[in-house]
């Protein structure tokens, strides 16, 4: 288990990270997001000792994380991507097995298994230079996960990757975690948050805006999102309380509540008229918490 | 986690061995002393007949050889080393590097590697030197060798590792800030003129006519100063090879140099972290440079 305990770090003037507190058990996957300079990365670097918080703990399984745990137990890809480009894929990945300790014959045998794996085109001969970007940033996740880390740390994994390839890491994300590998990861994607995450911390100027399981989160706007289908009397609509707004689609109509409660007046007044396929009262999506949150002096709330 | 740290250090030493032995420099490193050494012979140059050789010649050839050969080691061995640095900032590989393997263990294994590199380029001149003076039934090499004192030569083989180990970690301190493989001059710089100034002055103390006096009334003072790395290095085996010190003296001289660059070691360590992960910082070296530059534009727009 890793823990972080209030910590905070400070450059000068600029609150970088201001009592960040969270907690991963093993099999786990906290997606951490916020915008660019929102404090992600400065975490990733307390956590791999690249730079000591000014307050706070960083512990693993109780104790304080030193840098031999780090270097033994942690992989990490980070946002800037890197990989010596005149050297082939295969002795790229076995440099990077050797300085985790492995063998040459089982770092060869998981090499070809996971370019499998990961789809990675061409073959371990062929140099870095010659690969494209999500290649390369796929041999990238391979140094990271060929030694089977306990904690695998991502800084924007998806950044560059086309849906296919992006489903591919999804799927080696999910079987770290089934091998009960906890995962960090930051991304500006909120549908991979959703289709990721056991828990979300949100950060604002180094503050934590939002903290939780998925679920918590939502419950904490409530259901103020409602899809009607075959339905589209808009004017009737508009003139019940509490709808905040009411946007008209191809085969039905999209409405914003400022609470949960008016879904009720809502149902029943639609379904006065007749037979309604769709009424999904629905939480808002997390890409609209990202918005609201970010920009929350701006918007009415959710 | 100690066998770790050694298997990591061997990693990188061999990484970089692997890397040298197929690059263009390390052979042309190689190469053109000895293009050069056969220019000399073919037109005849070489009248080096130590055949009635005394004890003062042999000190004198001693007094200039070294200065020279710990120039021209430290300028090749710097310049790789720097290289290698560099190459791991613009491939920006380093952070990734940092997560996988400290630096400390990256430094040393770095300096390894060229020790090693060195210890292949003096073996394959050595054999080379054997091979001819067999084929042309010379012995200059056997003669300055078999006349030389064991103890002063255990000294200066000494005393040559340490200048060259002091240059490399300066050098790898200063490459680490490097954002651009062209600025690799400006890691080098700073400590070629350091050791190149060192080799002038040693030149100067092995002209006895000048200093040998002086430095026998500023005996103390000198002792102190050459107690600094690398200019004791660079100074001291003309001194002792001129008997202007004792070797008690130069001995002393390298325990206390080593002393300090185990002081130094520490902080280029942390500065080599810190260089390694700072990718926006500019090199502090080029900076002076630029100010340089951009300040002369002004003047010239004035």
């Amino acid at each position: 288990m890793i823990e972080l305990q209030h910590v905070s770090k400070r450059f000068g003037n600029f609150n970088a990270v201001s009592d960040l507190s969270f907690s991963l058990h093993s099999g786990q996957i906290l997606s951490l997001i916020g915008q660019n300079g929102a404090g992600k990365s400065t975490t990733f670097h307390m956590i791999l000792d690249f730079i000591k918080p000014d307050s706070g703990k960083i512990l693993w399984s109780g104790k304080p994380l030193t840098p031999d745990a780090i270097t033994a137990k942690v992989g990490y890809m980070p946002e800037e991507r890197g990989l010596y480009p005149k050297e082939t894929i295969k002795s790229q990945l076995l440099y990077f097995a050797a300085l985790h300790g492995m063998k040459k014959a089982e770092a060869i045998i998981l090499l070809d298994d996971w370019m499998k794996r990961l789809n990675v085109v061409g073959k371990s001969t062929d140099k870095i230079e010659s690969l494209s970007k999500g290649n390369a940033q796929k041999v990238q996740l391979i140094a990271c996960l060929m030694f089977k880390p306990q904690l695998l740390i991502l800084d924007e994994p998806f950044s560059g990757l086309d849906p296919v390839n992006s489903e591919l890491l999804i799927k080696a994300i999910l079987t770290a975690k089934q091998q009960g590998t906890m995962v960090i990861f930051s991304t500006h994607n909120m549908d991979n948050v959703q289709k990721l995450s056991d828990y979300i911390v949100m950060l604002k100027h180094g503050q934590t805006v939002l903290k939780g399981t998925p679920t918590e989160i939502y419950r904490q706007f409530g259901r103020l999102r409602l899809d009607i289908e075959g339905y589209q009397n808009v004017e009737r609509l508009k003139r019940i309380q509490g709808v905040k707004k009411v946007t008209l689609m191809a085969n039905g109509v999209h409405l914003e509540l400022n609470n949960e409660q008016c879904g009720k007046i809502i149902f029943t007044e639609v379904t006065k008229h007749g037979y309604v396929p769709v009424f999904n009262q629905h939480y808002p999506d997390l890409e609209a918490i990202f918005k609201y949150e970010v920009h929350k002096k701006a918007y009415d709330r959710l | 986690m100690k066998i770790l740290k050694q298997k990591q250090v061997l990693a990188v030493a061999c990484h970089e061995i692997k890397g040298q032995l197929s690059s263009f420099t390390y052979w042309t490193i190689i190469l053109w002393p000895l293009l050069i050494a056969a220019i000399f012979e073919r037109s005849g140059n070489i009248h080096l007949d130590l055949s009635t050789s005394n004890y003062l010649n042999l000190n004198l050839f001693w007094g200039n050889f070294l200065p020279i050969f710990i120039f021209m080691v430290s300028l090749s061995y710097v310049s790789i080393m720097a290289n290698s640095v560099a190459v791991d900032k613009t491939s920006k590989i380093s952070e990734m590097l940092l997560a996988m393997v400290d630096a400390k263990e990256q430094l040393i294994g770095k300096i390894s590697a060229t020790y090693c590199l060195m210890l292949l380029h003096m073996t394959i001149y050595a054999g080379l030197i054997y091979i001819y003076e067999r084929v042309t039934h010379g012995f200059i090499v056997q003669t300055i060798i078999r006349n030389t004192s064991p103890v002063f030569f255990v000294y200066i083989v000494l005393d040559a590792a340490v200048a060259l180990f002091m240059a490399l970690v300066w050098a790898t301190e200063i490459a680490s800030y490097v954002t651009d493989e062209s600025q690799v001059a400006v890691a080098v710089i700073p400590v070629m003129l350091l050791i190149g100034t060192g080799t002038m002055v040693a030149f100067l103390f092995n002209a006895p006519h000048y200093f040998d006096a002086g430095i026998s009334v500023m005996r103390v003072y000198a002792n102190v100063v050459l107690a600094f790395p690398p200019i004791g290095s660079l100074l001291m085996p003309t001194l002792l090879a001129n008997q202007n010190v004792s070797y008690v003296e130069a001995y002393l001289n390298i325990i206390i140099q080593l002393v300090i660059i185990a002081w130094l070691l520490k902080q280029s360590i942390r500065q080599y972290r810190f260089g390694l992960l700072s990718s926006k910082k500019a090199n502090p070296f080029l900076s002076v440079l630029a100010h340089e530059n951009t300040g002369n534009l002004k003047e010239n727009k004035r």
